[in-house]
């Protein structure tokens, strides 16, 4: 598959595991509601934020953002299958939000079947306050908003140029 | 099936969680558990437990590679993969390393039970692995397929029916 194919597919499948992972694992109905990608020279993360790495053919780092309201819905769901000891409710919402985006973004990797190429994930890394990320001269960002009746989850994939056309936007 | 002591390997204290409290309703017991690829070496070493659930992403030393180190010191070791990753090339790395089964998070209980009782009862003859895998790397020619969410398969048919 060529590389720059990769990236539409990547997006294409990131957005679907979402919304059936959100629906399947926790009853919450996931819509998406924009897009932005390209251009912008900084991107602004906020909320709760786990950003996981996608190696092989093609290296792109992947963050998924919560909304709080969000993350409350999710924890309490989580809350009531494990025991979380006092005092430790803001790690668990944390390791909870590494966990979904570990998930997401293994299970895309069945979408991409490339023999010759596995695709290694790194370990999530989490975010806890609102962070400008600045693009450098060689990455390149797509972002993706999605909308569930508890607030936003913002999908960003950030990744290298030549992934790109010469206007800036991902190849179909 | 004989309760079974079972050392839990992945990085996430929440799947670590769940595995045990699932594990315990199927009759079994966390001997230990580790967070990384050379802690579930050492753990190894010390408990000799029954069974390894294996994470494949994991700092220090992946859950592949942790599979083959514990099979090199210990060929009899049963080790079923409970990860995320789902790419088929990666399902295949995992029973070449020695795994005995795959199960895809987010993972169910009767998916679990399944893959355990597999592992624990079937005896992996090398040269039919060998041709699953082959079989397998074939048909990746193929229009790509998502893999069983337990890939208990591949060792079922390399089964021979011994037991260990």
């Amino acid at each position: 598959m060529p590389k720059k194919k990769w990236v539409s597919d990547a997006v294409t499948s990131i957005l679907a595991r979402t919304r059936s992972y959100f629906e399947a694992e926790f009853g919450i109905a996931v819509s998406e509601v924009g897009e932005h990608e390209g251009k912008v020279e900084t991107l602004t993360i906020h909320g709760l934020t786990a950003i996981i790495g996608l190696g092989g053919p093609v290296s792109l780092l992947v963050a998924f953002s919560f909304a709080p309201g969000l993350v409350d819905a999710l924890y309490e769901r989580m809350a009531a299958e494990v025991d979380v000891p006092p005092g430790e409710e803001a790690v668990y919402r944390g390791y909870l939000a590494a966990d979904i985006v570990n998930i997401i973004v293994g299970n895309c990797t069945a979408d991409f079947q490339q023999r010759d190429y596995p695709i290694s994930l790194t370990p999530p890394m989490i975010v806890e306050c609102a962070k400008n990320i600045h693009r450098m001269k060689n990455a390149m960002f797509i972002s993706r908003s999605l909308q569930t009746k508890f607030g936003f989850i913002d999908v960003n994939l950030l990744g290298p140029s030549e992934l790109f056309d010469k206007d800036l936007n991902y190849l179909e | 099936m004989e309760p079974l002591r079972v050392l839990v390997v992945d990085d996430s204290l929440i799947t670590v969680k769940k595995l045990a409290g699932m594990l315990a309703t199927l009759g079994h017991k966390v001997a230990m558990t580790a967070a990384t690829g050379k802690e579930a070496l050492s753990a190894y070493k010390s408990c000799n437990p029954d069974l390894v659930t294996m994470d494949i992403t994991m700092p220090d030393m992946d859950g592949i590679e942790a599979t083959r180190e514990i099979r090199k010191l210990f060929p009899a070791a049963r080790i079923i993969m409970v990860t995320s990753h789902g790419q088929e090339a990666m399902v295949l790395d995992a029973l070449k390393a020695g795994a005995r089964g795959y199960v895809i998070k987010p993972f169910e209980k009767d998916k679990l039970e399944a893959a355990i009782r597999n592992a624990m009862k079937l005896s992996v003859r090398q040269d039919k692995l060998q041709e699953v895998i082959e079989k397998k790397a074939s048909a990746q020619d193929e229009p790509a397929q998502e893999p069983a969410e337990s890939a208990a398969e591949p060792n079922e048919s390399a089964q021979d029916g011994e037991t260990p």
